[in-house]
């Protein structure tokens, strides 16, 4: 039993590396797809994208080891005069992997641990300095700044920095746009796609994670422009944007294409457009067909790996 | 702000416990009280011992956030900082935080603090803004 505990996680551990190192490669072919369409279905896909490899590999796993799936999908073949259906087993894998999942584990257990308790240190701080105006929290501060704050049940602050310097409806953006990330959950999904890519390298999600991000805020703005006007959106960004400038620490640098510029042009030049139904089942039905076409490769080289050494049989 | 020794307090806030946090509320409502005033002051739900208090207090006194002088046998305490430079110092770190990217799962800010956004772009999106409002004028 620990043999095929520790083997099946093994294989779990490896199709998520592997699912992780394709879906970092192939992001620049669906990147400009993501971008153009509906932001919020687009957070909501690139979402689903960083959750193929932990899907997946669980999945694949799964698969490969129900006696029933393997016989239609890995050719037949015997170990020791055994043919019967089997997935990979490597009874000397038992210890290297439980110390590899232990330290992934504790890993994401100390950053998810760290987050949290910054996120119930500053938000008791922040709660308790500031003044509860209803709708969020206000702080008394000439510092221009407006975020909401936490996962399940998001609190909005703004400073009275923010709200002297700008008009009535600009305050109206802001809120609206706040309001939007609290209802739509938007840190609670940012987590869990950190989660997601949490056990692999950080460079290989970055571009997705900002995509995400920036999908995010694309879809907030898009529901603050229902309250006034894509216009009066950008106009608000763009009056922030100028005020906040001069809270950049010293010697950081100003260029331009960053994520503020994308969501101003986006409200003032790109129509929203939603991918039709149709391609994102596709699009899940090819995942899912690519996952079943693997399993024989990935059952061989899972072996071949076992039995060179690599994989410590 | 300078410290006992002259020099310049730290612009980083230390992390303040709930009770700390109350204890200091209490104290920017009313300056100027003992540790026993200030366990009556303290709201229902943060009802804690004498000791519990005494010891909230020497804890912000080391963190340079309170004042105390001793008067007849006990200290009288009052809050070296005000809400509002407390909240600054607050603000100044979610605002550090922000720019090195460490807050990125807790927090969404309006305009990302860490966008550095250059002023000929923004009068650029300016002009793209106004070009956009004249048209919709002259679509209506």
């Amino acid at each position: 039993m620990p043999t095929l505990l520790s083997s099946m996680l093994l294989c779990t551990l490896f199709a998520w590396l592997l699912f992780g190192i394709v879906t970092a490669k192939s992001y620049r072919w669906v990147q400009p797809t993501l971008l153009n369409i509906d932001p919020d279905q687009a957070s909501k896909l690139i979402l689903g994208w960083l959750s193929l490899p932990p899907l997946g590999a669980l999945i694949t796993t799964a698969v490969m080891y129900s006696p029933d799936l393997t016989q239609w999908l890995v050719a037949g073949h015997c170990h020791n005069g055994s043919c019967q259906q089997h997935g990979p087993q490597s009874a000397l894998a038992i210890w290297p992997t439980a110390i590899l999942a232990s330290w992934i584990c504790l890993s994401i257990g100390r950053c998810l641990l760290r987050q949290w308790l910054s996120l119930r240190h500053l938000s008791a701080e922040l709660s308790r300095a500031g003044r509860n105006a209803g709708a969020y929290v206000q702080l008394d501060d000439p510092q221009p700044a407006a975020f909401t704050l936490g996962w399940f049940n998001p609190k909005i602050f703004i400073t009275t920095g923010m709200q002297s310097a700008c008009s009535d409806q600009d305050i109206d953006c802001i809120l609206a746009h706040e309001r939007a990330h609290r209802d739509r959950l938007d840190n609670l999904r940012l987590l869990t796609a950190w989660l997601f890519t949490a056990p692999l390298p950080r460079s290989w999600s970055t571009a997705v994670l900002d995509d995400l991000r920036l999908s995010c805020e694309k879809a907030s703005d898009l529901n603050a422009a229902q309250v006034s006007s894509r216009e009066s959106v950008a106009a608000a960004l763009i009056r922030i944007a100028r005020l906040q400038r001069p809270a950049s620490p010293a010697g950081s640098l100003a260029f331009a294409g960053t994520q503020t510029e994308r969501r101003i042009r986006a409200l003032l030049e790109e129509p929203v457009v939603a991918l039709p139904n149709e391609y994102v089942f596709a699009s899940v039905s090819t995942a899912l067909l690519v996952i079943l076409v693997i399993i024989n490769p990935l059952h061989r080289a899972i072996e071949f790996l076992a039995q060179v050494g690599v994989l410590g049989s | 702000m300078t410290n006992k020794k002259g020099g310049s307090l730290s612009n980083t806030l230390p992390q303040l416990g709930e009770l700390e946090l109350a204890v200091m509320q209490a104290l920017w409502a009313r300056p100027e009280q003992s540790a026993n005033s200030l366990l009556q002051a303290l709201p229902q739900p943060r009802k804690c011992s004498l000791s519990t208090v005494q010891s909230t207090l020497e804890r912000l006194h080391r963190k340079e956030l309170v004042h105390r002088t001793k008067q007849g046998h006990a200290y009288v305490y009052s809050a070296r900082l005000e809400r509002s430079q407390l909240l600054g110092r607050l603000l100044g770190g979610v605002i550090r935080q922000l720019h090195t990217g460490s807050l990125d799962p807790i927090l969404s800010s309006f305009v990302d603090f860490a966008d550095r956004i250059d002023e000929d772009t923004l009068d650029r999106l300016d002009e793209l803004l106004q070009k956009r409002k004249l048209e919709r004028r002259v679509d209506n």
